[in-house]
């Protein structure tokens, strides 16, 4: 029994790691541009498919196909970003709706390119670790790890450079940042660019473990929310801790019932969570 | 309801304190209105004056302090709630609805006054029909009272900007409020749209006995209208009198009227 | 009356009238559209073929379905549970009517009944949090319905869904035959939008405007926010069931796939495209969206790109959607009339708007 949990906990944690990739990246986009942004899962999508064909098709090595993954798919939110959004920049409902839009050609235009077929990924890595009775297999610790460098690489352009510490202000302020030189039209795309493109490096570590179709979108969008309904939109350690919790949670349910009843589950407790605390776990409260 | 003296203050607020963070917007604010009296808040710039009304009409919950309305608590409450027990707000920005006409701007104002909620409000009867004509009454009431009459069926977003501000304050009035919170009415308002607004003020508090809490930056207008005056500056309040005491106290001229750019013309 | 014309274009009031808003006060549809309209209602009755009659019956459902959306629009609040809950409506009405034997009209009231609740509790819960929160939850919610249809084997059918589901009835006569559901749906919708007709008139429709529009100031007006939204979702998810219930007897068969996100998305397309603001903005949204499918003929992919384009067009070029055209065309019109007028006028009375610094 002790087992299955120490397995299922270990195993959360891991999944934990991706949804806190996901919400950041999801937190990042809302707080810089004040929008949900419902394509967000079909930037996940579109970083796995780019890794699968630099990997299949160019034979790049997994890291490079990531990195490759990341840079095409911030490119394509810049060019979304400007040719889409840009016009809802002051005003969120119907930017909020246009990302829907932006969702559904997204994946559209998957379907039409690649068909409805799951693809398999060539592995990263192979065989097992075992600590004590619980196994990891290799490839799920590669994730773990390059999902925490990139959460490390994350955190020191936010604090330590120049770009990043605007782009906190801006999540913050925007006026008040603008009030202090910073331009809000780079960081508009600057801030979606790197928002999806978190998403994308989600969609490329996801890639190995399970398999690429353009349907993987939707499950991750509806994690993201689920993180940051519960850690609050726009708290960064909100969303950390409540992916953490929230990859536990549905790892250790999905270990004694149904995962599609652990999902039910779940829901109704943040629901209940929302009664009770209305700012979620950590996020501010107040108009 | 508690008995109300004439000696109760209408708005009483005591040690109101707003923390953002580590910032202290609002610091041990305590200030009182009494019945049918027009009383001034004014400071420089990021006082915390904006924060002080949206604490006292409900927009934000005070980190401690407590605010009474006629001996009611209503401390922590929301906008709408306050406004039904008496206590109305202005904006300084948007503060009509640009899409309708003038008309129906005053008439969502007055809709608070119906009995019932909104689930009630769908459904039409006897005393409804009487109370909805009521209202139709006491807003072209205020549609002469505020000169707006001409105006009754322009779309309030075409309306010229001094004129919507009057349109934003004749809204407050709408709600039937006992104290009325204005936010800088009379911002961008030139010489002579000053002097109507002032005029508004003084024939609303007349008609209605209301009072009259206005933060402002034009001086003209505060020492004129004002019957007592409270200075905030960077969150606490630094001096309170009448304006003749305002104008002569050493630190109010030091922190703000002194300075020649926080004062407008 | 001034005009600035720094402003682009006029805001036109829906309804200028100087009654107030306490009953059919508001004015009446006038006589072309009446005819259209009439005309439009034949069409199906003319051609008498059995498609055409099933097209015009889902026109009229989604038309009810995307009218009742719209009210939530105009609240302020968009909903992406809309679908999830006109399934609710249809899983209920079909238990009603087909397990425990009640007539279709209870089924049809139960759908509402529980629509409505379950909005209502959501809501409760919900609309105490920022407004943005409210769209992220009615999503998670979706696929919660979507689940729980799929995992009550026993009570919904899981994912085979219901068969054999009784024809709508009325007193004995059942609406089997094309023409006559089509009648009963027309009846029912024009019921629908009589009812938001008296409702947009009324105390609470002013105050949903005025949510909608401008919700700090409504706020700070006595009216609300967050009790006006949750009223605005209860119904709205309440005439939401009362679509799946027809939906449900006129298939004959419901499935959780019939009612999952893409159904809610495709609802949202069609309320832009017709027109948020505007009363029968659901109904054109309905009767230009809903034989889309059948000009794609089964090329989904494609079709999704027309919504994806469709949609982001409409939200940058013609954000009221299609049922703005005629205010616009009117308020160009009334424009430059006045500017007529203003340019003959001797001495200028016009007042530039000014912003304070």
């Amino acid at each position: 029994m002790s087992n299955l949990l120490a397995q299922a906990l270990v195993n959360g944690v891991i999944i934990g790691l991706l949804y806190m990739l996901m919400a950041v990246g999801f937190t990042l986009v809302f707080g810089v541009m004040r929008v949900v942004n419902f394509a967000h899962g079909q930037f996940y999508m579109v970083g796995a498919f780019a890794t699968y064909v630099l990997m299949t098709s160019w034979q790049l090595p997994f890291i490079v196909a990531m990195l490759g993954a990341f840079v095409v798919t911030a490119v394509l939110g810049m060019v979304i970003e400007w040719l889409v959004l840009k016009p809802f920049r002051h005003d969120e409902l119907n930017g909020m709706i246009a990302t829907i839009g932006v969702a559904m050609i997204l994946q559209a235009v998957a379907l039409i390119i690649f068909g409805p077929d799951s693809q398999i990924m060539p592995q990263v890595a192979e065989g097992i670790f075992q600590v004590g009775s619980v196994i990891i297999p290799a490839s799920r610790l590669y994730v773990a790890v390059a999902s925490v460098l990139v959460l490390a690489a994350l955190y020191v352009f936010l604090i330590h450079s120049r770009q990043g510490k605007a782009l906190r202000a801006s999540v913050q302020d925007m006026e008040i940042a603008m009030a202090h030189g910073v331009r809000a039209k780079f960081m508009y795309p600057l801030g979606f660019s790197l928002g999806v493109g978190l998403a994308s490096i989600a969609g490329s570590l996801m890639a190995p473990l399970f398999s690429v179709s353009p349907f993987i979108g939707s499950t991750p969008l509806l994690k993201a929310f689920m993180v940051v309904i519960l850690g609050g939109l726009g708290s960064v350690p909100g969303a950390a801790l409540a992916s953490l919790l929230l990859g536990v949670g549905e790892s250790v349910a999905s270990s004694f019932i149904s995962n599609s009843v652990a999902e039910i589950l779940i829901f109704v407790l943040v629901m209940a969570i929302l009664v009770v605390r209305p700012a979620g776990l950590m996020g501010k409260a107040g108009a | 309801m508690t008995a109300v003296h004439d000696t109760t203050p209408l708005l009483h607020v005591q040690g109101l304190s707003k923390r953002f963070g580590g910032l202290k917007a609002v610091d041990d604010l305590s200030l009182s209105v009494a019945q049918n009296e027009i009383v001034g808040l004014i400071g420089p710039n990021g006082a915390g004056k904006s924060t002080a009304f949206n604490l006292i009409s409900g927009t934000l919950v005070p980190t401690s302090g407590r605010i009474e309305l006629a001996g009611e608590n209503i401390t922590g409450r929301s906008p709408s709630a306050v406004v039904k027990r008496g206590l109305a707000r202005t904006f300084q920005s948007t503060s009509v609805f640009p899409a309708v006409t003038v008309q129906q701007n005053l008439l969502r104002g007055a809709l608070s006054t119906l009995s019932g909620s909104i689930w009630t409000h769908l459904f039409t009867t006897a005393a409804r029909r009487d109370a909805l004509r009521k209202i139709t009454r006491d807003v072209d009431e205020i549609l002469e009272l505020s000169g707006l009459a001409p105006y009754r069926d322009t779309p309030a977003g075409a309306l010229a900007y001094g004129h919507q501000k009057l349109l934003g304050v004749s809204i407050g009035f709408a709600t039937q409020p006992r104290i009325l919170l204005l936010d800088e009415p009379a911002a961008g308002l030139n010489h002579e749209e000053c002097a109507e607004l002032g005029r508004l003020l003084l024939r609303l508090q007349a008609h209605r006995r209301i009072s009259v809490l206005f933060v402002e930056h034009h001086m003209e207008v505060v020492m004129a209208l004002c019957q007592r005056i409270y200075v905030l500056v960077q969150g606490r309040k630094i001096a309170e009198g009448t304006p003749q005491q305002i104008q002569s106290d050493p630190a109010v001229i030091e922190a703000y009227l002194g300075a020649p750019d926080d004062a407008h013309a | 009356m001034t005009i600035d014309k720094t402003a682009g274009a006029l805001p036109v009031p829906e309804r200028a009238h100087d009654t107030i808003r306490g009953g059919a006060a508001a004015r009446p549809p006038g006589p072309v559209l009446l005819i259209a309209l009439a005309a439009l209602v034949a069409v199906p009755f003319v051609l008498d073929q059995a498609f055409s009659y099933h097209l015009a019956i889902f026109i009229c459902i989604n038309a009810i379905i995307v009218v009742s959306l719209s009210l939530l629009a105009r609240a302020g609040q968009i909903s992406l549970c809309h679908g999830a809950l006109v399934g609710v409506g249809a899983y209920v009405s079909v238990a009603c009517v087909k397990g425990l034997g009640l007539p279709f009209l209870a089924g049809a009231a139960a759908a509402m009944l529980a629509a409505g609740a379950v909005a209502f509790l959501l809501g409760m819960i919900v609309l105490r949090l920022q407004g943005v929160y409210f769209v992220l939850i009615t999503f998670a919610f979706s696929e919660l319905v979507r689940l729980v249809l799929l995992e009550w084997v026993g009570v919904t059918g899981g994912a085979n869904g219901i068969t054999d589901i009784p024809v709508a009835a009325i007193a004995g006569y059942a609406f089997s035959a094309k023409p006559a559901f089509y009648a009963l749906a027309l009846v029912m919708t024009a019921a629908v939008i009589a009812f938001f007709w008296f409702f947009y008139a009324s105390p609470a429709g002013e105050a949903v405007d005025a949510v909608g529009q401008n919700p700090a100031l409504a706020e700070s007006s006595g009216i609300g926010v967050r009790r006006t939204q949750l009223f605005a979702f209860t119904v709205a998810s309440a005439f939401a069931g009362l679509g799946g219930s027809l939906l449900a007897h006129y298939l004959g068969y419901i499935s959780p796939e019939s009612f999952n996100m893409h159904y809610s998305v495709a609802l949202i397309v069609m309320m832009v495209v017709g027109g948020r603001t505007f009363l029968l903005g659901g109904l054109i949204g309905a009767l230009v969206m809903t034989p889309l499918p059948e000009l794609f003929r089964g090329a989904v992919q494609t079709q999704d790109i027309f919504y994806g384009v469709a949609l982001i067009l409409m939200l940058r070029f013609m954000p009221n959607g299609l049922a703005s055209v005629g205010a616009r065309m009117r308020a160009r019109v009334q424009a430059r009339a006045s500017a007529r007028d203003a340019a003959n006028a001797p001495a200028g009375a016009s007042e530039p708007n000014r912003r304070p610094t």
